[in-house]
């Protein structure tokens, strides 16, 4: 059974009204984060970042040109 | 004495002169009972009905504190009367001097228990410390207001008797046998001239008397109903803190003990439990001498200062409160408490005089509570953290509404004053079964998007992640405020339980990001945002993914588009093959299908090779470890204590962990792989550990290398000529790749791949877009937001809540697994796809 993003109470799909939290209560609780910010993912530089190093994921080059070759 | 007391003959006149007189006084208190019971049982309803039992009972329960009973049953007979039958002391039966020369008659203690108001050994405080009972009226009053009473006390090797209509006694107090056992039996049958209704409840007495057996720890509480022949028993050696089990029975405990704090200060003592539930409101019962205090009162107040006070001290020293701290009624929830005080004199208070008022118990129970419950916390870490977490969501969840509240006013006054967001590039049309609304990442792309859009149904709302510092040189990102308002109002349709679909302004919502790790990462938090929030927009499939390219292709004759990097690299390596031949020095010429079958060999070890070293371990390294027949490289690497292993198979590996097992004589402590980084000098906080751990780290991209390198077998090539070879001095290259009459020297069979993709790239120009923002407004209409060429992706359901999934680990509170996961998702960096 899927937990409640916030209590982590199981909750069911089927029965709970205010899926997928277990109660309206919680779904206010998520809502009150949103709006305040509290979650966040991690930041990841893009290529072009100078700053990116520890979160940089890196796509395996290849021969190309990564900056085309048009005018 | 007795004896004198059953003479049959007394004097007639005399009796009738005496009954003229002093016995006017006993009439008066009956009928004052009888006229005004409202002043001693409350009122006739059942709720008066069923205080009876509970006079009779307390005066049991009385004999039992003062421990001279174990034992008390309580039968409600088949004639609507009620039996309470104790093992005490039994109600002493001699002549009472005070009694009988006040009546001028020889009268029985035990006649003066049950006929005299006010009279008993309650008011001594010799006989009982702290009694229950309303006010000490007791059974004087049961009496009075029965139909019939019969009174049996077994005691000093003797059975008495003596039975009473409407309160007066029909004939002296009897001995009607001899017997070994002492205690009182009490039979009444409450006075229908009375109560309009006579029938007890089961559940009520039930619960009452558990009540009592919970209250009053040890005492073995036996309830019976003879007509329905139900039958309970009721005996709790710990007492309230059983109590507060016995209510959180059905729910979800935070912590596994109950706390109970026990104690007595000037004859003030107290008895309290409490335990936490994820419930969210309060189960508080408060008890004042085994009187159910509804109101609360001092003792109430004491409790709940002492808890505030030692919970919001422990949260805020311990860091565990962040900006919110929790008020009393945040500290409350969830809580189960049973609150019990015994007071010599107390005073009731309150409309239903349920309210304790003794000033002085306050502060006893205050500091009592407050001591103890610091204590508590410093000991009990665990319990302390998970107390202290339900306060601060329920400070927050109260945080939470007050500014859903808000926001929902708001929106109500956006709705009449056309307070749509100003960063809305709407669409013209109000079909809202064509409309659609992008939700484009980034500023420069929703220019583009505003610009590519087709203006009559397409919306365009750019969102930007914002950066903020969230842990110790980390970077996070998260969509700010005003972003989640504008996309709930730009929508329209509301969130959560009143969430009103069919005002949605849109009928697909389109999340548009680039196609990078930070895109992916914006797109989990937009679909866990509507999977949260707005689930049946989800539900009902109005969630969609654009899949903007990754790459733009010219070619002389022509400019398209490809999505993702594996389709590019796969077409410029088909493109690149063409005539190509590749020597690999041992005189053969590979080329045509054999050359493609190569070529593809190597694109499968490609990534596989790539994940390896990322882990921080190199071909060359690896290379050592091949099994010399199998030619295959080790997939496990083990460490156990200090000792370090590589298995192919987990044949082998189970082996091996058999093999210690038998050493150590038993399982073996097994640590999380994905804890330990043993490549890099991380491994101070695991290492020297007292007890060897086993930690199995599997490399699951050996599999894929393991089979490629068969097939590379296969053409002839064994696991070398993957590597580059120290070749000093030589002219000639290892390997040559030849394109007519060109020639390119090759150190490794792995730059044949990019060798032939290079040449694949002839004559195109291939720009990989770095974002959204790199396309302009006419690529941007023709790859991503025109029906006709687009790629939309529904989101399904699981896709959502896939992506919450991720989201949890994403934004998980802890830093470490959460370093650990994106470390694992950068050797696939498919899998942060959603």
């Amino acid at each position: 059974m899927p937990q409640c993003p916030v209590c982590n109470s199981a909750v069911s799909l089927e029965t709970t009204p205010t899926v997928p939290f277990c109660s309206d209560r919680c779904r206010l609780i998520d809502l009150g984060r949103w709006l305040e910010e509290g979650y966040s993912v991690p930041h990841v530089a893009r290529d072009d970042d100078e700053e990116g190093e520890e979160g940089l994921v890196e796509l395996p080059g290849f021969g190309f040109d990564e900056d085309g070759d048009e005018g | 004495m007795a004896d004198e007391m059953t003479t049959p003959d007394g004097d007639q006149a005399g009796e009738q002169s005496g009954y003229s007189s002093t016995d006017l006084q006993h009439l008066s208190d009956r009928e004052h009972v009888r006229e005004r019971f409202g002043m001693y049982i409350g009122d006739n309803t059942s709720r008066g009905l069923h205080h009876l039992v509970y006079e009779v009972v307390d005066n049991s329960i009385d004999e039992c504190m003062a421990e001279y009973a174990k034992h008390i049953s309580v039968t409600v007979n088949v004639d609507g009367s009620v039996t309470v039958e104790d093992d005490g002391r039994g109600i002493p039966v001699e002549r009472h001097a005070q009694l009988s020369e006040e009546m001028d008659r020889e009268i029985s203690t035990l006649e003066g228990v049950m006929t005299v108001l006010k009279f008993g050994g309650k008011f001594q405080k010799g006989a009982y410390q702290t009694s229950g009972g309303l006010h000490g009226v007791g059974v004087t009053v049961v009496n009075f207001l029965s139909e019939w009473c019969e009174v049996e006390v077994s005691r000093d090797g003797h059975v008495w008797q003596q039975e009473y209509e409407r309160g007066e006694p029909t004939g002296q107090v009897r001995k009607i046998g001899g017997t070994t056992r002492t205690g009182t039996k009490t039979t009444f049958k409450p006075d229908p001239q009375i109560f309009p209704m006579t029938k007890f409840s089961w559940d009520v007495l039930a619960k009452r008397l558990q009540e009592l057996a919970f209250l009053n720890s040890g005492v073995h509480i036996t309830f019976a109903d003879a007509a329905s022949d139900q039958r309970e028993q009721y005996h709790y050696e710990r007492g309230v803190e059983e109590f507060v089990e016995w209510l959180n029975r059905s729910s979800d405990s935070l912590h596994a003990d109950v706390i109970s704090i026990k104690g007595e200060v000037e004859g003030t003592s107290w008895d309290i439990a409490l335990q936490y539930t994820g419930e969210f409101t309060e189960n508080l019962h408060s008890y004042v001498n085994n009187i159910s205090t509804h109101e609360g009162g001092t003792h109430v107040s004491g409790f709940r200062a002492a808890l505030t006070r030692s919970l919001n001290a422990y949260g805020k020293k311990t860091g565990l409160y962040k900006d919110l701290v929790p008020t009393g009624d945040d500290i409350r929830e969830g809580l189960t408490a049973v609150v019990s005080v015994r007071v010599a004199h107390p005073q009731f208070e309150g409309q239903t005089k349920t309210k304790l008022g003794n000033g002085e118990v306050e502060g006893i129970v205050n500091s009592a509570v407050g001591d103890f419950l610091t204590k508590y916390l410093e000991e009990n870490p665990k319990s302390a953290k998970a107390i202290i977490h339900k306060g601060v969501l329920a400070a927050e969840a109260r945080e939470a509404a007050k500014k859903a509240k808000q926001l929902l006013r708001e929106r109500k006054g956006a709705l009449s004053g056309g307070g749509l967001p100003g960063k809305l590039r709407d669409c013209t049309s109000r079909d809202m079964e064509r409309c659609e609304l992008y939700l484009v990442e980034g500023d420069s792309a929703g220019g583009s998007a505003e610009g590519g859009r087709h203006r009559e149904y397409q919306a365009i709302l750019p969102l930007r992640g914002k950066i903020i510092n969230a842990y110790k040189s980390r970077e996070d990102k998260v969509l700010a405020n005003e972003e989640v308002r504008s996309v709930i109002s730009a929508i329209g349709a509301g969130i959560g339980v009143e969430a009103d679909l069919s005002k949605r302004r849109y009928d697909k919502v389109v999340i548009m990001t680039d196609a990078d790790v930070d895109g992916s990462h914006i797109r989990t938090l937009l679909l866990t945002f509507f999977y949260r929030q707005m689930y049946r927009l989800v539900a009902e499939g109005h969630v969609y993914v654009a899949q903007p390219p990754l790459f733009r292709v010219r070619s002389r004759k022509e400019t398209y588009y490809v999505q993702t990097e594996d389709e590019m690299k796969t077409q410029l390596l088909e493109q690149g093959l063409g005539d190509g031949v590749f020597l690999p020095g041992d005189g053969r010429e590979i080329s045509g299908e054999q050359m493609k079958s190569l070529c593809r060999t190597l694109a499968g070890l490609e990534d596989a090779l790539l994940a390896l070293e990322r882990r921080g371990i190199s071909l060359r390294d690896h290379a050592g470890r091949q099994d010399d027949t199998t030619k295959k490289l080790p997939i496990y690497h083990v460490f156990y204590g200090v000792e370090e292993r590589w298995f192919t198979n987990r044949g082998e590996l189970d082996g091996f962990l058999a093999e210690q097992e038998e050493a150590t004589g038993g399982e073996l402590a097994v640590g999380r792989g994905d804890e330990k980084k043993p490549a890099e000098g991380e491994a101070s906080e695991t290492d020297e550990a007292a007890t060897p751990e086993l930690v199995v780290i599997e490399l699951h991209e050996v599999r894929s290398i393991n089979s490629g390198l068969a097939d590379l077998q296969a053409m002839g090539f064994d696991i070398e000529s993957l590597i580059p070879q120290e070749r000093t001095g030589t002219e000639e290259p290892r390997y040559v790749l030849k394109r007519g009459e060109s020639e390119i020297g090759l150190e490794d069979l792995r730059s044949l791949l990019s060798a032939v993709r290079r040449a694949g790239e002839k004559g195109l120009s291939i720009t990989r877009f770095k974002g959204l923002g790199e396309m302009n407004a006419e690529e941007l209409r023709e790859t991503t937001l025109d029906p006709a060429n687009r790629t939309l992706c529904q989101v399904t359901m699981s896709d959502a809540a896939a992506a919450d999934d991720l989201f949890r680990v994403l934004m998980g509170e802890k830093v470490e697994p959460r370093r650990e996961f994106i470390e694992r998702h950068a050797l696939d960096v498919k899998n942060l796809d959603v």
